[in-house]
This record gives C-alpha cells, structure tokens and sequence, in this order.
C-alpha cells in the first residue's frame, strides 16, 4: 500500500487502495463509493454513502435525484474533481486512487469532458478560445488546435460565432461552446452537470438532443446529472439517488 | 442590441483604427457621455444614460445601487465585454498619458485590451473547475503566449501574495468560496493591468469572507492599484475612496469614503 506524502498532507482519506474484480465492458465503475464532509467537530455528513455504479462505453446514464441527494458529489468524484473518503472509481479499468497528481490532470483534460450548470465559460475569451483551452493545456499542437475547435464549433452549430464573447451568446449557446470545449481533446467520457438547470424547456430539450446525437452517432459515453424527470427521461439508463444512495434503476428504452 | 444593429456596430468598428490622443499621465480611466441601450421586443431599456467618470491612477471607485440600475452593464462597457450605443471609454494605455478610446478600437485591439489592459473579477468567479489555481491563475498569460518562466514567476508571486501559494495545486471544487474568489483576483492581475474591474466581488460570500476580500482590494490600493468595484452592500463601498449612486443608469450622487475596514460594520 503506497500513500503518497502529498495525498497524506491533503488530507485524503485513503485508507486503503483496494482492487476489485471488474466489469470488461464498462468505462466508469465506482465500488461502495462513499464521501464524508465534516461540517464541524463531531457533525459530518454523509454525501455519497456506498455508491456501486457500472457505465458501459457508449452508454448514456443520468442521475435523478433532489438537490442534496449526492448528484454532484458523485460526478465529481468520477471527474477526479475531489476524492472519496472510501471506496474506488475506475476509469477505463484504471483505479483513480492509484493515479498521481500528473495523472489526474492528464485524466481530466483529455479522458473527460466536463460541462456544468452555469456554462464556466472564461467571460474575457471568445468562444474560439474557450474551446481551445483545455487543448492547450493538455499541449496539443498548433494544426490539432485549430482543426478540433473549428470542427467541434461546427458540430453544435457555432461555427459562425466563435469571435463571440460569452457576454453576446445566449444560455443555450454559452451551454454549447461549452459541449465543445468539452469535446475538444475528444475525450473517452462526457460528464453533464445539471446542463439544462439554467435553461428553458426549449433550449434545455436542444440541449439534451445534442447530448443524445453525440451519444448515437459518435457512441460518446455520457453522465448526466439533472433535477429535472423529462431531462432524465432521454437517457437509455436512469439511476435515482436519494441521501448519497441510488435507490431505483430504471431502463427508459431510449 | 439586435443583429443587425450588431453587424452595423462591427463593421464599423472593423474600419475604425484608434487613434491617440494626449491625456493626463495620472488619469488611467475617462468616460464621456456613455449610453447603451437595448431593446426587448419594442421595448427600449436605457441601461446607460450619459454616464461620466474620471478614474486617477491609484484610486479605489466604488459604484452602488440596486440590481437594474445598470451596474454590471458598465462594467462590461468598461472592460470591452460589451459595446455601448455612444459616448467614449478612454484609456491611458501606456500609463503614461497616451490615450486611446475602446469605442474606436478593432476587435484585435479590444481583445489585447481584454487581455493585457483591464482585470476583470465576477460575482460568481469564472474559474475553469477542472483547472488548478495555478492554471487559472495563469490562462490568461497562457492564451497570451508569454515565457513559461515569465508565468511562473508571476503566478507564483501572485499566489503568494494573496495567500494561497500553499494551494495552488488545488482544484477551484475543494476551495471555499473566498479562496476562490482570492484566485480570481491573482488571475486578474497576473498581466499587471491598467485597472481592476470588479462587479459584485463579494456577492456570493459571507460577511467575514467579504471583509477579508475588501482587505485584499485595499492593499492593492495601497500598492498603487486602480480599482473600479461595482457593489448593492453599501456598507462595504465605504472603504473606497469615492462613491457614487449609480440610479437606473445615471449618476444621482457622489460622496468621499476612506472608511477604515473596522469602522464600515459600526
């Protein structure tokens, strides 16, 4: 058992690094996923509380449940946006727990795509450099660049908007410069964060129907987490949570 | 401003080419008569109504007033995020006294404006969640393609200065609120800009937090920032130098702060 000093000084409850018997289609499993935040001495609450997911390669899964139930929580965990305080997530059969700092980041710029409720869109660049941000920091070349911008920027529709500012676009297509930022290093797995919560019905179904044509025609695997039932409805798998469990699958047929 | 009236606007900005004029070396900031405008269906909202302001370098402005009163709307004007109907945004680009005016400015030139001139700090912070501190403190000398030695030992500097330096591997989800928002003021200025542009800095965050940021805001005074912070909290525009009312889109009122922070929450 290797604990790195760095982890230990984080404060990362590892308190062991446990290997479990996987699943060979699956792209994201989680095992008794299970995160403690203490609030103060002697209060902690319970966010994820043995959460065992397995999300094959192509699939498109939401998770439903009311705010505080563990939604984001878990989507974080799966990004490497924060850690678990026991239990494991595996990306593509590897144990993030075992991965270092380097690793992580490597993971969330090219392995994952990430797009969230309030768009995260750097309001001082265009939506041309939003897109191409996370290429840049994962040291793409100059001609990879510009391809995947212009080619994702298409993909959504963008294309004749990418000099806009954040400030010039309306929800639904910050919410779009943001899918194709997300797409720009053509990542193994698309992570959704409430993605319509800030939107109309409208815009929000657009949204979503993007999401779905990604996942049918390019067989992009996709999480999502929404509050909303209809939004949730259009995935093929829908796992509800409630007080950091999932409690009900259901198989929509989509 | 609809799309055509949009299309008008850029083409004539694309013929456009600024040029300097002569100002006063200690001023940083000159608006004139500054209207924007937009239209809702065939409704006409004055957001900005012939706002005049001089901003002298070093200074900390603060404007209040209600949400509506067209608050954030100036702050987008100013930092070239948005684009006013008339008037003129004139600043000392050179700090030294050459001015040039935002209005008549290209697109490549508001862009480096953007960049290298204005630091612009959000309500809501911005960060890219799945970036570092560090790497957020550094993206805007990244798309600026400066010196990978020049960046860190800026970014470092600035980490340091605003505290956090024992953080910057963190990712903006394992930080408070304050700590965020901290970030976001070293990303601000890590292109050492001409101004910071501040709208609502402490909107999000509780009472003790916003003390702590507004220390943060005078010591960058004290260090000879200039600083232009758009606030509803009334109480914490007393530690600015001035502070003017902003009233659905005009200037109603001005008066001299410089309140010592122990002294605002009295």
């Amino acid at each position: 058992m290797r604990i790195s000093k760095k982890r230990k000084e984080q404060d990362i409850a590892y308190h062991e690094v446990k290997d479990y018997e996987l699943d060979p289609g699956a792209m994201i499993e989680t095992f008794d996923l299970t995160k403690i935040y203490n609030i103060t001495e002697g209060i902690e609450i319970r966010a994820l509380n043995g959460v065992t997911i397995d999300i094959k390669t192509g699939e498109f899964v939401s998770v439903m449940g009311p705010s505080g139930s563990g939604k984001t929580t878990l989507l974080n965990m799966i990004g490497a946006l924060d850690n678990p305080t026991d239990g494991a997530v595996y990306i593509n059969r590897t144990n993030i727990a075992h991965m270092d700092d380097k690793q992580r980041t490597n993971l969330r710029l090219k392995e994952i795509g990430f797009i969230f409720q309030f768009y995260n869109l750097v309001p001082v660049l265009t939506a041309f450099e939003n897109v191409e941000l996370p290429m840049i920091f994962a040291g793409r070349t100059k001609q990879v660049i510009e391809k995947n911008v212009n080619k994702f920027l298409d993909l959504v529709g963008l294309s004749d908007k990418k000099d806009h500012l954040p400030s010039e676009l309306s929800g639904g297509e910050q919410q779009r410069v943001a899918i194709a930022r997300a797409l720009s290093n053509e990542p193994s797995i698309l992570i959704a964060d409430e993605p319509t919560g800030e939107l109309d019905t409208k815009m929000g179904t657009e949204i979503v129907n993007l999401l779905r044509e990604l996942n049918l025609e390019l067989n992009q695997t996709i999480l999502m987490v929404t509050h909303d039932p209809q939004v949730g409805n259009l995935a093929e798998r829908m796992l509800k949570m409630r007080d950091g469990k999932i409690i009900e699958t259901v198989i929509t047929n989509k | 401003m609809s799309t055509k009236k949009k299309k008008v606007w850029m083409n004539k900005q694309r013929k456009a080419t600024a040029t300097a004029i002569r100002i006063d070396p200690n001023i940083v900031l000159t608006v004139k008569d500054l209207v924007k405008t937009y239209t809702v269906g065939n409704t006409t909202i004055t957001a900005l109504n012939k706002v005049n302001l001089t901003i002298r370098k070093g200074e900390f402005i603060a404007i209040v007033g209600p949400s509506g009163s067209g608050k954030t709307t100036l702050i987008n004007c100013l930092g070239a995020l948005d684009f006013p109907d008339s008037g003129n945004i004139i600043y000392n680009v050179d700090a030294k006294g050459m001015g040039l005016d935002i209005m008549k400015m290209t697109n490549k030139q508001h862009k480096k404006m953007r960049l290298r001139k204005i630091g612009l700090i959000f309500q809501f912070y911005n960060l890219f969640p799945i970036l570092t501190a560090y790497e957020n403190v550094e993206l805007p000398m990244v798309i600026d393609k400066k010196d990978l030695k020049v960046r860190e030992d800026r970014v470092k500097s600035l980490l340091k200065r605003i505290g956090l330096d024992e953080r910057m591997e963190h990712l903006p989800t394992q930080m408070s609120g304050g700590e965020q928002q901290r970030v976001t003021i070293a990303r601000a200025l890590v292109n050492e800009p001409l101004i910071i542009l501040a709208d609502e800095p402490t909107g999000e965050l509780d009472t003790e937090t916003t003390t702590n940021i507004m220390k943060i805001f005078l010591d960058l005074k004290n260090s000879g920032e200039s600083i232009l912070m758009v606030t509803h909290n009334i109480r914490i525009a007393e530690i600015a130098d001035r502070i003017i009312t902003l009233t659905d889109g005009e200037f109603t009122g001005e008066k001299k702060g410089g309140k010592s922070i122990d002294d605002i929450y009295e």
